[in-house]
């Protein structure tokens, strides 16, 4: 059955303790009868903190393992406003930033990114030269040949 | 022995292939020029620290840098460039600014000059840059040096 799985035990958890500590209640409750009001009002306290004190955990834990937290503080939490009230500052301030930039650098191989980059710069730039250079000497050549018709005729 | 005009052959699309062989004009070989100038430039400057470290080295106490003549670095600048061209033009052809500049050296059979060939070419250049003027107006980009020791200067764009 659907329900006899996640539901069954956990209802069965949760009853398991609620019968645990009612059968405890019954028999303080007697106790009390028997010794008398104020010194058994105390004892009857005293026993039900203690009842009180290792039943929630069994029953916080059966709650909350069967609930999505994390969906639940989406839905009903404003987180924007629980992060401004953190004091990043003092949170940054007590993080090793330069450990961890050396760890950044030393992950990514920095040197061989800069080596390769400048290497794509400078071919970029030396051919950019060469070609202004031959265009340069089209032009001289160019006008050379107008002011000596004879060279011109004869290279063309 | 190149045959290909300045700007004849050379298409309007600049294509390393294309242009392998032509002769270089005037503005190319200027600018490799000029980085050669500041290269030899670089020389004399490591010579003179090479001295001045020697001579602090010998005699600390009474050490001054030295203050060589005009006409001494002149004279030890061209020495430089001469050696430093003429070695580049022997073992490849190409000077450090020939080779950003994508130019070479070649003699009468396509190649770098030998090295009488290059040693000569040197002193001609450095005797004589004003020969350089020349390949403007060459039909075939040759400079005065060029026309003496039937050498030649063309496009060969290294690959990269």
């Amino acid at each position: 059955m659907g329900l006899r799985s996640p539901w069954a035990s956990w209802t069965a958890q949760i009853g398991g303790a609620a019968s645990f500590a009612s059968d405890e209640l019954r028999r303080d409750a007697m106790r009390l009868i028997a010794a008398g009001p104020v010194r058994g009002g105390r004892a009857v306290a005293s026993r039900l903190d203690r009842l009180v004190t290792a039943g929630i955990p069994v029953v916080a834990e059966a709650v909350l393992s069967r609930m999505d937290l994390t969906d639940i503080v989406v839905r009903h939490v404003d987180i924007d406003q629980v992060v401004k009230t953190v004091d990043l500052d003092a949170a940054v301030n007590q993080v090793d930033l330069l450990g961890v930039a050396q760890y950044v650098i030393d992950g990514v191989n920095l040197p061989a990114i800069v080596r390769s980059s400048s290497a794509s710069f400078t071919t970029e730039a030396v051919h950019g030269l060469r070609v202004h250079g031959v265009e340069a000497d089209q032009a001289v050549a160019r006008v050379v040949g107008h002011l000596i018709p004879r060279r011109r005729s004869t290279s063309s | 022995m190149v045959t290909h005009p300045v700007g004849g052959m050379v298409p309007a699309r600049v294509s390393p292939d294309a242009l392998r062989g032509t002769p270089a004009g005037i503005a190319s070989r200027a600018a490799a020029n000029l980085i050669d100038f500041t290269v030899t430039g670089s020389l004399l400057v490591g010579v003179y620290v090479g001295v001045a470290t020697l001579r602090f080295l010998r005699n600390p106490r009474s050490f001054t840098f030295p203050a060589p003549s005009l006409a001494l670095i002149i004279l030890v600048g061209s020495v430089l460039a001469g050696l430093y061209f003429a070695i580049c033009w022997a073992f490849s052809g190409r000077t450090y600014g020939a080779l950003v500049l994508g130019l070479r050296v070649v003699g009468r059979e396509g190649r770098h000059p030998r090295p009488t060939v290059a040693l000569l070419r040197a002193v001609a250049c450095v005797v004589f840059p004003v020969g350089l003027v020349w390949c403007g107006v060459d039909r075939l980009g040759r400079s005065v040096q060029d026309l003496l020791l039937r050498t030649s200067v063309v496009y060969d764009w290294p690959d990269d």
